[in-house]
């Protein structure tokens, strides 16, 4: 295998040598003028040279032959048409590799020429190595960090594009592109503008789609070619697909990576994660994605303003910044140690565009934070030039390798050791000079009187200042010019003994520095002195960091995670309590429920505590189940709405549930335990929902509940006919409700066509062509099939109407109708069609489609017959169900009991959930509610809040984890202001210094 | 205009016509003698609970409180055994009578153009026929202070009796305060890029300085104004703004200045200090940090978001999740005044009559129930000195006030009737009217009894 790939590779490398002595012309360019033919033939010796990560560094000598490197070790021989490098006191280390770039691309052309995707965003047909036009400020940047060769990757588009793998050489393009696995860029940024797809969700389904079509594509091409249409970007996507080339998926977060993955899973391609810096938040799912990542360097910083701003807003809450960004800024430069630590492959990348001038502190940083010397190494050199299939020739310091390497005076992970040289292709590129002059440097000499002066060179390159002292008096020198070994200036003599200004004018000979000064009266004083250079005297100003607070991993991380799920009692009993059923048994005085392993066991009165069983006295108290929300948008990461077309069946919320908002941790202190994540109501047709628990800590997909009906949303009305989005709007299907019900029996026709065609393909392949697979259509039959429930935002009686008939004719059932603000006009049709009705319970006068909503609606509907619950649509309503469910008793006169049905067992038979929660009966989850008082008294409060037999939400431990993160986030902010300090007392030069006194 | 624009506009006009349309209910004639309300719970606010207590009112006003009133021989008296009487409730921070739906522009006289217009007043755009009044004043809600929004300095608000023929008739004090929107250090978002903060900070310290050289510019034109009546110079050339602002530099009319953050609720005290101003806030999310400036300069403030439905309350993912609702306790402990109000603008208006809710929630969460529900009646009155006129049940106050069957800060509860200035009101709404109508629907139908 090995030599299969040195094989492969072998042509490449004879390439690479041919051209090493051609300057930077391309290979088929006509020589003009003379021929400039450098011998290319080079030996480094005296050195120290680390060959690859994880060897320790060897004396010995390195030749160089056409770029290639021909020998190297302690053995090998200087070559004798070799030029010879001393590099005595200096490291060699492989070049660094960065996968994570994408500068120097020019735009392309209008991607309405050519057969190019329907989608403006899939581009796969874009290729970088075509666009690349160079940036050598960029480029020069990179070499000063110690890179020799980047992955450039399109930066537009979801689908971007195919990655280059340049040399940094600096050389024309043509020669500096290195033959490497084919890499295409993807990503989950929608392109600005009103464009398909606009929304996270949306961007998923695209990529979703794109992959199937991309394999309906290959097929039919190979049976059909002459009746496929030519999609270049679907062509471009076959090697994705065949395995030939990877994808480099760039994501923004934690769960963009598990997101990637999942998708990538089911297309069955493979990827490399270009993350984003926050994988160590959820380490464990992380690793077991078990994919390469390339991880970021550029750790986020608290500015100071933003710590010590507004005193007044005190360290409980995240004025500017909070808890869970300092947590980041103080844990996210572990990340890369973290990963390692847990097995993950990563290369490093030097991350957003102006890191690059930080890249060997942050490198550094990260070191300094756990990532050790040879892990970093192989994430910049081994690693990335496996995952480019380059692994065989580059990366690394072997005979036959690319000769891409630098000359180090020092430790590569020491961000004060200069780079000299960095050697692309054979090539040389002085990084950083060695000037003849230097910080550190002393100059003395005697004058005639026995006294000596003294010049001592500060500062950092370039700029170096000089300070002249003769005994205890020193002097700035000014005006200063310092070129190679030459320098000049003026300095006030008086403090020194000389009369008024004094000018110098000097330069460095072989023996020590010579030169002169002019006196105020125009006298030459000539002298010669010795130059004091004190070695390698490394300030080692040991960097007393402040020490970092403790901040355990909680999840997720920030104010009010947890270490781990709360924990779930084998038996829990709640006793004496008032319980509210939501069943048969109705309202129970002085009764118990008995929870066993996570289920309701019984509700009763006088049940005995098991031994062992986590005992609630209920005294006073009432119990409920978990209050549900059929309505909610909240835990929907990216917009809630894929708006741009009127038809988006394809998205699916549960592609971009966000656990982590904080929403879902209030709303659980409101007695709230499952959420239906709709899809927003911008489109008659509109995305596939999602039923959470609200399991505050888990991860996205364990908080699905998957038992729940599928669902997806329709909206009618003011919102999907772009009533209210301004005189931009007018122009979408439809701009009417007669156009509303047209498109939604259109696409259902549409799938049914769509259905027949797949049948007929079926059973006849040879005469029927297979009709591309699509998502959105899929979704629709899943509708008429009854296994998809609709969940359909609706206002007016006659548009409620208009979608019972029409679902009469297509025949399924509706799921519920949301808000459904004049339901109580229609509710006995609502009824006899047998849908539910997800309400609010007095919101009104809003829109003019809600001029005649009224409280009384829940209630008139719950009488005509139809099932009846009462919905948030707000973050904030979510908190407080219990207290909409109150106004059924207000308006209308509902009965208590029947009332908190509104928010229980109601939504839950809505969304097909009832076999599991919304009451207290025996073999359901324990999902439930211990609240202070009756649960429809505003004088209430939510006490406790159970899922699942364990307690997610306890005014007590709320109160505890309060003063954690209080405390937490003090001890960051005193963190990052020692920091601070620390900082700025390092950044204070000699010339500050004196300014000061 | 287009041919097609003219149809949309018209189409537009014949769709919102019958919301737009005058609300069915009928002002009440004046009382006709005296009224006594016997045998209920009086809760006066101002003296405590009266068990089985008496209230008894002629001539529009409150003649006497307690358990042994004698009671006039022509009296009609009203029997509110197991009930409860309340003064009506004052909704704070409402745009009710300038709003009829919020998505539809044409409804809406809420916000005028432009960043100053101290000048505009509020009663003389207020819809007296507006389905809005009545659907607040079915719970009680029966005084308002509506109040103009936008721009740095968006009007004159107005305290509005929620009852009568025309707005004159509704009007109970004109110029109850002058409304200012605070330069916000930042925006109802909780992520501001540090790196816009500059730019945040630049537009904030030019509307500081519009607003300064705006009340500098009044106190100009007054000074000029006084040398004129003295004869002693040509009066000075008419100015709308500044001549209307003379009340409000002369702390006869309060400002009511719009903040939240702690830091702009204690620069907008320092502003309006410097000048002698009288400041209310309305908002103060985060009075609590400055809760003894506010408490020793006795300035009040009007909560918003008790019961907000905004998305960014409370602050900052690590304030706590009970911060909005225990604030006013927080703030009652420190000895501030204050009053509680709901979201203000359209939507708030919409649902202004949830306002005893966001009292009730303060309750939950820590308030005096008293305190809960003087919140909501006599401190509103108190911060507009109207608390000689409403706002308590006692003798010599206007018989502004209501029955209902269970306490008032309960959801449950409904209000069964109420008088304004002694006069029985129309507690019927649009919302009852459908109700009956469709309830007569399913009773043909058969579905309901």
């Amino acid at each position: 295998m090995r030599n299969a790939i040195i094989f492969l590779f072998a042509p490449l490398l004879i390439l690479a040598g041919a051209e090493a002595a051609g300057a930077s012309r391309s290979a088929v360019e006509p020589l003009r003028g003379i021929a400039r033919n450098t011998p290319s033939v080079e030996a480094f010796r005296g050195g120290r040279i680390v060959t690859a990560p994880g060897r320790p560094p060897v004396e010995g000598v390195l030749v160089v032959r056409d770029g290639i490197i021909a020998a190297v070790g302690p053995d090998a021989a200087i070559p004798p048409d070799a030029a010879v490098h001393d590099v005595s006191g200096m490291m060699i280390y492989p070049g660094l590799i960065d996968l994570g770039a994408s500068f120097g691309l020019a735009d392309d052309a209008a991607d309405t020429v050519g057969a190019h995707h329907w989608n403006s965003a899939v581009r796969p047909d874009r290729r970088a190595a075509a666009l690349f036009r160079g940036d050598p400020v960029r480029e020069k940047a990179y070499r000063r960090a110690g890179f020799t060769s980047v992955l450039v990757t399109p930066r537009k588009g979801i689908f971007k594009g195919e990655s280059v793998l340049l040399s940094l050489a600096d050389r024309a393009v043509a020669k500096r592109i290195i033959p490497s696995r084919a890499i295409q860029g993807i990503d989950f940024h929608p392109l600005a503008g009103d464009h398909y797809p606009s929304s996270l969700m949306g961007v998923i389904a695209l990529e979703r789609q794109t992959f199937l079509d991309a394999r309906w594509y290959r097929d039919e091409r190979a049976k059909h070619p002459e009746e496929t249409e030519e999609n270049l970007a679907l062509d471009a996507l076959l090697p994705v697909l065949s395995g030939d080339a990877t994808l480099l998926w760039e994501v923004d977060d934690e769960w963009g990576a598990l997101r990637a993955a999942r998708i990538a899973r089911e297309a069955d391609v493979t990827c490399v994660i270009l993350g984003s810096g926050y994988e160590y938040r959820r380490l464990d799912a992380v690793r077991n994605l078990n994919l390469p990542f390339v991880v970021p360097l550029d750790f986020p910083k608290p500015k100071g303003e933003s710590l010590r701003r507004d005193p007044l807003a005190s360290a409980d809450e995240g004025y500017w910044i909070s808890l869970r960004e300092l947590r980041h800024m103080a844990l996210g430069p572990e990340n890369p140690a973290r990963l390692v630590e847990a097995g993950v492959e990563i290369a490093l990348t030097p991350g957003d565009s102006a890191a690059i001038d930080h890249f060997r502190e942050n490198l550094a940083e990260a070191i300094d934070r756990g990532l050790s010397p040879e892990n970093a190494l192989a994430a910049l050199t081994t690693v990335p030039a496996r995952l480019a299939g380059v692994g065989a020739a580059r990366g690394a310091l072997r005979v036959g390798y690319a000769a891409d390497f630098l000359v180090v005076e020092g430790d590569l992970f020491d961000p004060e050791a200069k780079i000299r040289e960095s050697w692309i292709g054979g090539k040389c590129h002085v990084i950083d000079e060695v000037q003849p002059i230097r910080p550190g440097d002393k100059w003395k000499w005697m004058l005639a009187d026995g006294d000596s002066i003294e010049i001592r060179f500060e500062g950092k390159e370039p700029n170096v200042s000089a300070r002249i002292s003769r005994g205890d008096s020193t002097v700035s020198l000014k005006e200063i010019d310092r070129v190679g070994g030459s320098l000049s200036g003026a300095f006030d003599g008086t403090p020194l003994g000389f009369d008024r200004f004094v000018r110098l004018d000097a330069a460095l000979f072989p023996e020590g520095p010579q030169g002169r000064l002019t006196l105020a009266d125009d006298t030459p004083l000539e002298w010669k002195g010795t130059l004091v250079r004190e070695g390698d005297k490394k300030k080692k100003d040991e960097k007393k960091e402040p020490p970092l607070p403790s901040l355990p991993d909680i999840y997720p991380s920030g104010a009010f995670g947890r270490e781990a799920l709360p924990e779930r009692p084998d038996v829990v009993l709640v006793r004496h309590a008032t319980i509210w059923t939501s069943a048969n048994d109705g309202i129970l005085e002085d009764a118990d429920l008995l929870v066993r392993k996570g289920r309701i066991e019984r509700v009763g009165r006088g049940i005995e505590p098991p031994r062992g069983a986590v005992v609630i006295d209920g005294t006073g108290k009432h119990v409920t189940a978990g209050l549900i929300d059929c309505h909610s948008h909240t835990g929907i990461a990216g917009a809630v709405n894929e708006g741009t077309e009127a038809v988006t069946a394809e998205v699916r919320v549960s592609d971009v549930i966000d656990p982590d908002r904080i929403e879902l941790y209030r709303q659980l202190s409101g007695g709230l335990t499952v959420i239906n994540q709709l899809h927003g109501s911008a489109n008659p047709i509109g995305g596939q929902s999602s039923v959470i628990k609200l399991r505050w800590g888990a991860l996205d997909e364990e908080m699905k509940l998957r038992t729940a009906a599928p669902g997806i949303k329709f909206a009618l009305g003011e919102n999907v006919k772009q009533s209210n989005w301004g005189d931009k709007y007018k122009t979408r299907y439809p701009q009417t409700r007669m156009g509303v019900e047209q498109i939604m029996e259109d696409r259902f026709r549409q799938a049914l066509d769509y259905r027949e065609a797949k049948k007929l393909a079926r059973s006849d392949p040879s005469r029927f062509r297979r009709p591309r697979p699509d998502l959105e259509l899929d979704a629709l039959l899943e509708v008429l099939d009854g296994t998809r429930k609709v969940h359909c935002h609706a206002y007016r009686q006659d548009e409620i109407l208009m979608l019972i008939r029409l679902a009469d004719r297509l025949g399924f059932t509706i799921g519920a109708f949301q808000h459904v603000l004049e339901g109580y006009k229609v509710a006995d049709a609502i009824a006899a069609h047998g849908a539910g009705a997800s309400t609010f319970s007095d919101w009104w006068a809003y829109k003019i489609e809600v001029a005649d909503a009224i409280p009384y609606n829940g209630t008139l509907m719950h009488d005509a017959g139809v099932v009846v619950s009462f919905n948030s649509d707000s973050h904030e309503l979510a908190r407080r169900l219990n207290m909409e469910a109150a106004k059924a008793v207000k308006y209308g006169h509902l009965s208590p009991a029947e009332a908190v049905k509104f928010v229980t067992i109601n939504p839950a038979i809505q969304l097909g959930i009832d076999d599991r929660v919304g009451s207290l009966e025996p073999g359901k989850d324990a999902d439930f509610v211990v609240w202070s008082g009756p649960p429809l008294s505003t004088a209430t409060k939510c006490e406790q809040t159970w899922i699942d037999g364990r307690r997610y939400f306890d005014a007590g431990e709320d109160a505890r984890l309060r003063e954690v993160a209080e405390a937490e986030r003090n001890a960051l902010v005193q963190y990052f202001l020692s920091r601070e300090e620390k900082k700025s007392g390092d950044d204070e030069t000699p010339e500050k210094k004196e300014e000061m006194r | 205009m287009s041919a097609r624009k003219v149809a949309t506009v018209l189409l537009g006009a014949a769709l919102f016509a019958p919301s737009a349309g005058a609300n069915d209910q009928i002002p009440a004639p004046v009382e006709k003698g005296a009224v006594a309300i016997t045998g209920g719970t009086v809760h006066t606010v101002s003296d405590g609970d009266i068990i089985g207590g008496t209230v008894l009112f002629d001539e529009g006003k409150i003649v006497a409180v307690g358990t042994r009133v004698a009671l006039p021989d022509d009296c009609r008296v009203i029997d509110a055994s197991d009930k409860h009487v309340y003064p009506g409730i004052i909704a704070l921070n409402t745009a009710l009578g300038l709003t009829e739906i919020g998505a539809v522009r044409a409804t809406n006289d809420i916000n005028e153009t432009g960043e100053i217009n101290p000048n505009v007043r509020v009663e003389v755009a207020w819809n007296p026929d507006s389905e809005l009044i009545p659907v607040a004043r079915s719970n009680g809600i029966l005084t308002a202070l509506s109040a103009p929004g936008g721009g740095l300095v968006s009007g004159r608000a107005a305290l509005m009796r929620l009852d009568g023929w025309t707005w004159e008739e509704m009007l109970l004090k004109s110029g109850a305060a002058l409304v200012v929107n605070w330069p916000r250090r930042r925006s109802g978002s909780n992520r501001i890029p540090i790196a816009k903060e500059k730019e945040r900070s630049e537009k904030r310290r030019k509307r500081l300085d519009e607003l300064d050289r705006l009340f500098d510019d009044a106190a100009a034109y007054a000074h000029a104004e006084e040398a004129a009546k003295r004869g002693e110079a040509k009066p000075p050339r008419y100015d709308a703004r500044l001549a209307s602002l003379r009340d409000v530099i002369d702390a006869a009319t309060p400002v009511l200045i719009g903040a939240q953050e702690a830091e702009d609720i204690r620069d907008a005290v320092a502003w309006s200090a410097a000048r002698g101003l009288r400041p209310i806030i309305v908002g103060g999310a985060r009075a609590d940090k400055v809760a003894s400036l506010l408490a020793e300069r006795h300035i009040p403030v009007i909560l918003t978001d008790v019961n907000s439905l905004s998305w960014s309350i409370p602050y900052g993912r690590h304030s706590g999740y009970d911060d909005p609702f225990t604030l006013p306790a927080r703030l009652h402990e420190a000895g501030v005044l204050f009053a509680i109000a709901g979201g203000g603008g359209s939507w708030g208006s919409a649902i202004a009559r949830n306002i005893p809710y966001a009292a009730a929630k303060a309750a939950a969460y820590g308030l005096d129930r008293e305190e809960a529900l003087r919140a909501i009646t006599l401190y509103p009155a108190e911060i507009f000195g109207v608390a000689d006129r409403i706002g308590s049940l006692r003798p010599g106050l206007r018989a502004t006030l209501f029955i209902s069957d269970g306490d008032i800060l309960e959801i449950t509860s409904r209000v069964e009737s109420a008088f304004i200035d002694g006069r029985e009101i129309d507690l019927d709404d649009h919302q009852k009217e459908l109700y009956r109508k469709y309830r007569t629907k399913y009773r043909q139908l058969g579905l309901i009894e």
